[in-house]
């Protein structure tokens, strides 16, 4: 029975891994894909490296938004690329972000990504977005400011409903 | 084994499995190392230092970047070398002696070592490298610049966050790393101790070096002040006093506590005065800045603005008269480097003039001088490695 017990549990931690942690390239056009699945939703866009180490706080910081906050909807960009994924996965997971949607830069030109996402973001990291329904943003480099972070969390308790409108 | 047990194993396998995720899409590819540094010889010959399929080679051309010699390998064992956009290896020659300088990353993040190698024999063997952090720690000692001396003297000048990490061993914050340097006096075969340059340096952005007008390196870096802003110091390579604070050398006042990635760009014109070129953000808007200081660092006007939002890491080049300023910018579709020119000290400058472009990832763009001509140096993925020559320009002209 026990072992019964123990293989379901492998058996549902195996399944989740496989349809969470996916890695997904970030490549041209992506960002209009995801403000268009997005439309007329509030979400948190963050963009970080493996070589930032200011990077950690931010993402630490977003990771306990997240545990508090179960239905936000929180896009986790890599600015790095996919040879460094076992890094990225790892440093994820270290800060609490393990088994969501692993997004890496995957253009040519990481510039190009940076064009297509904020002409006003010079690639300092990290990077953060809020965006309100109408996806109009609040831009931070560095940590979120909480004050911002909070007025955003109250006008979207909203946060709380599912991204995508279901069927 | 109970349940508990089992569930911990299952945990365990989670973390492992998550661990190993995501080799799968074989659409992405890794990220060229495309950074390659240049230096010309006494004779005109072209020596370049780059990664090559994972290994640290120079090469050389006598016919102006068109055609190069077989690659020659720096190590013999084959070692980890960062060669990405602020993190470059560097060259040197001097005569038949080529010095290579490089920073071999960790697997720890943001740790690595500043490592050296020399060539006596014109570059058909170098010596066994050497580390030149006395510090040996798995932490950061990166973004190494190399400065050689007519009288020989080899400079390295780096990022390190032993102070850093001693602070928070201690219990005690840290604002940003330091800059350590290293000299040697015997052409290479060893250096002296390491000393601190200045305590509270960013993190991780490249440092500029240029020879000062008595011949000894000045560096330019991008510091984090006390109350958190990202502007630049300049300064001699010695040991600067933390306190009172170091007069600022730009006063964009960028307060972010992030990483920039953006390191600045140093020149030194025949007159003695100094030539700055660094990225910041002044009112909500990205860009790059220019401003030019006396030889003993007084500021000979205010910063000024250099191409548009999209301008970045930036390459400045003083030879003979003429001052030249490259950058990167992203017009929508292509990468582009603008060039633009000053024959009257920085004060006038010509318009912007696109001289290379790429729809593809490419290196920061470097400028190099032979005799009186300057050249832009730049690696793309798609194009490859070009060196263009830049005739003066005639809005430049007084």
């Amino acid at each position: 029975m026990r072992i019964v017990r123990g293989i379901a549990w492998l058996l549902l931690f195996v399944g989740a891994w496989a349809q969470a942690a996916q890695l997904r390239p970030f490549g041209k056009g992506d960002m209009a894909r995801l403000l268009a699945e997005r439309q007329g939703h509030a979400f948190v866009l963050t963009l970080w490296s493996t070589d930032c180490p200011h990077c950690k706080t931010s993402l630490r910081q977003l990771a306990a938004l997240a545990k508090t906050h179960p239905q936000l909807d929180l896009v986790v960009v890599n600015t790095d690329s996919a040879d460094e994924s076992q890094t990225i996965a790892a440093m994820l997971a270290a800060v609490g972000l393990g088994g969501r949607d692993i997004w890496v830069f995957a253009a040519a030109a990481p510039e190009r990504l940076r064009f297509e996402i904020d002409r006003h973001w010079g690639g300092e990291l990290p990077r953060t977005y809020l965006f309100e329904s109408d996806h109009q943003f609040a831009a931070f480099s560095g940590p979120v400011d909480a004050g911002a972070l909070q007025q955003w969390l109250v006008r979207h308790a909203g946060a709380d409903r599912p991204p995508h409108p279901h069927p | 084994m109970n349940s508990e047990r089992w569930r911990r194993l299952g945990v365990l396998l989670f973390v492992l499995l998550a661990a190993l995720v995501p080799l799968a899409d074989a659409a992405m590819k890794a990220r060229p190392q495309l950074a390659a540094s240049v230096a010309f010889d006494a004779a005109g010959r072209l020596w370049r230092v780059r990664l090559l399929d994972g290994l640290l080679v120079v090469d050389r051309s006598d016919d102006r970047g068109a055609s190069f010699s077989a690659p020659q390998p720096v190590t013999r064992q084959a070692e980890a070398v960062a060669a990405d956009g602020e993190l470059r290896p560097d060259i040197a020659v001097a005569g038949e002696r080529i010095y290579v300088a490089w920073t071999s990353p960790l697997p720890t993040a943001y740790a690595g070592h500043v490592r050296f190698a020399r060539s006596l024999d014109g570059g058909r063997s170098f010596a066994a490298p050497l580390t030149i952090n006395d510090n040996l720690d798995a932490i950061t000692h990166r973004f190494q610049t190399l400065h050689v001396a007519a009288d020989g003297r080899i400079t390295l000048v780096w990022i390190d966050k032993r102070d850093g990490e001693a602070a928070k061993r201690a219990g005690k914050s840290y604002r940003g790393a330091a800059l350590y340097y290293a000299v040697s006096d015997d052409g290479g075969a060893s250096f002296e101790p390491n000393l601190r340059l200045a305590a509270h340096s960013c993190e991780c952005c490249r440092i500029a070096l240029a020879t000062d007008g008595d011949g000894r390196p000045v560096a330019f870096w991008r510091h984090v002040f006390a109350d958190g802003s990202r502007d630049h110091l300049l300064a001699r390579v010695a040991p600067l006093a933390d306190e009172p604070e170091p007069p600022r050398a730009t006063e964009e006042h960028w307060q972010i506590n992030a990483c920039p990635h953006h390191g600045p760009a140093l020149a030194v014109a025949p007159d003695g005065t100094r030539h700055g070129v660094w990225f910041a953000q002044l009112a909500g808007e990205p860009g790059l800045f220019y401003r030019g200081w006396t030889a003993d660092g007084r500021p000979l006007a205010p910063a000024i603005r250099i191409g548009d939002a999209s301008a970045a890491h930036p390459a400045i080049l003083a030879v003979g008269p003429r001052l030249l300023l490259a950058w990167k910018a992203f017009d929508g579709e292509k990468t582009v480097i603008d060039v633009i020119e000053s024959t009257d000290g920085g004060h006038r400058w010509s318009a912007p003039r696109a001289v290379a472009a790429t729809g593809g990832a490419s290196d920061h763009p470097q400028l190099v001088a032979f005799r009186g001509d300057a050249y832009l140096s730049w690696s793309s993925e798609a194009e490859g490695y070009r060196l263009i020559a830049l005739a003066p320009a005639d809005g430049g002209r007084p």
